[in-house]
């Protein structure tokens, strides 16, 4: 698995420049106009677009079929780019969370414990619909080919969006963190939640292999 | 034990099938897997790579039964060099290099270096920018250089210049030095084939037609240049192919069969193609 995520990462590297250049330029526009939800969310969007991204390269240059006669299981192949996507995951959330954290020590009203909780809760949801959106995608790419799972990727998306827009506009009061059952239970919801999305990320990993080892590859 | 062993095997596609495919390439040869363009080559080396589902029969390599797959410790002693290259295009040659080192157990990096240095490929030059050539070169150095016992060519020379040509023959010649080792090669570039192959199998519209030893096949095997008349009077059970002109007829014919009276010329494996595949009895 080592050596296809040395692939992949040698194959993304333009990309991985791309993304950083929109996000410094972004970032800068977002910290001078205060608006940080967005970008956050585009970025974890992007994030978890990363292994798709890659198994498009796969397909283009023919390395999906090459990839079969390599010495690597099936599950090692369908594995590594879970991997590659919780990493970019990872990495996307914490990029998030500190762009967060800048906009609100630069706009806001300085580093409370109130406000890293809110920021960490804005994260935590959109690190978790990303999980979502990889455990949805990912199988559909194994089975029918990027190309052809696109229009579920763009819908995929767009669902993702909006998630970001409500989380980001109601911010902690959706989550009730002033009073009530969230607040009390805030740990319980939160390992729920991460739970829920461990399982289907699990279960769509078990789904990924099975399609995968039914396509041929002439 | 063979190096590669297929019972029966079978494929089916709507407009195509692979029918009842068999034969066996003996440890220490080169096997030429012969036919036209759409006969069922590929189809068949997919099959024994796992890269397609056979409907039918049973393959071994390297005297192990495989399912519908070959496992990874398997796949450790193949070697493949398919028609199109798969690496990918970002990457140079020195991290194909690196990616392979994690794959394969044996994999001998000053080998690989080594190749590079006698293939002339750039070791920090993008795929993207490689020749046909080259690419099927990296691909071979690759397939070299991880202690592989069989190696498996998919037109791997089709569109490359006689020269790459013949550096790849000379490289299966040094291959099968050690008798542990075994090639098999598709091409339909049979005059690199006659050179260099222990055994021939031709295959046509998905059916098996002959698999034996080069040699043999091309000493049964004789083109008969006669007229209308002569032909008629030739065994049925000689011909295995007519090609008609104007003044008369080539016919591709049993040696043994042929009467002394008429001119046998020897026959090549290109002429075996291409009489079969425009057959006419």
């Amino acid at each position: 698995m080592k050596a296809l995520l040395y692939k992949d990462f040698c194959v993304l590297k333009k990309v991985l420049r791309l993304y950083l250049l929109f996000f410094v330029l972004y970032g800068l526009m977002a910290v001078f106009n205060e608006d940080s939800g967005f970008l956050a969310g585009v970025l974890l969007v992007m994030a978890g677009m990363l292994p798709l991204t890659a198994l498009a390269s796969d397909e283009q240059g023919n390395f999906g079929r090459f990839g079969q006669v390599l010495p690597v299981s099936l599950r090692a192949m369908v594995g590594e780019k879970y991997l590659l996507g919780l990493i970019s995951m990872a990495a996307g959330g914490g990029v998030s969370l500190l762009l967060l954290m800048v906009i609100e020590l630069l706009h806001g009203d300085g580093f409370t414990g109130e406000m890293l909780a809110a920021q960490l809760l804005t994260v935590g949801v959109l690190v978790l619909a990303c999980g979502v959106l990889l455990a949805v995608m990912l199988p559909l790419g194994f089975w029918l080919g990027v190309e052809k799972a696109r229009l579920a990727v763009v819908g995929g998306a767009v669902v993702l969006i909006l998630l970001v827009g409500f989380v980001v506009e109601q911010g902690s009061r959706c989550f009730q963190l002033e009073s009530g059952f969230v607040q009390q239970h805030f740990a319980l919801v939160a390992l729920c939640a991460v739970a829920a999305v461990a399982a289907l990320l699990a279960i769509s990993f078990a789904a990924a292999c099975r399609l995968y080892g039914k396509r041929e590859f002439s | 034990m063979d190096a590669l062993k297929l019972s029966h095997v079978c494929k089916e596609y709507g407009d195509f099938s692979l029918k009842n495919v068999s034969f066996a390439l003996p440890m220490g040869s080169i096997m030429g897997f012969i036919g036209e363009n759409g006969a069922g080559k590929s189809t068949t080396i997919n099959a024994i790579l796992g890269l397609i589902r056979r409907d039918g029969g049973e393959i071994e390599v390297l005297g192990k039964p495989v399912d519908q797959r070959p496992d990874p410790e398997l796949k450790q002693q193949l070697g493949v060099v398919l028609d199109e290259a798969g690496f990918p295009q970002a990457m140079t040659a020195r991290q194909v290099g690196r990616m392979l080192a994690g794959c394969y157990k044996n994999w001998d990096q000053k080998g690989f270096e080594g190749y590079l240095k006698r293939f002339s490929l750039p070791d920090k030059k993008p795929i993207r920018e490689f020749s046909r050539g080259m690419k099927m070169k990296l691909e071979l150095a690759a397939a070299l250089s991880h202690g592989a016992r069989l190696l498996i060519l998919d037109e791997a020379t089709s569109g490359l210049d006689p020269v790459v040509r013949d550096e790849i023959i000379d490289l299966l010649l040094e291959f099968i030095q050690d008798e542990n080792h075994a090639v098999l090669v598709s091409s339909h570039i049979t005059s690199d084939l006659e050179k260099v192959c222990d055994y021939v199998t031709f295959i046509h519209r998905g059916e098996i037609l002959y698999s034996e030893e080069k040699d043999a096949l091309l000493e049964r095997m004789c083109v008969v240049k006669c007229s209308a008349q002569q032909l008629e009077r030739l065994d049925r059970k000689a011909v295995h192919g007519v090609r008609r002109g104007q003044f008369g007829a080539e016919v591709l014919a049993e040696r043994a069969l042929v009467p002394a009276d008429l001119v046998a010329d020897p026959a090549t494996l290109e002429d075996i193609i291409v009489f079969t595949a425009r057959k006419e009895r």
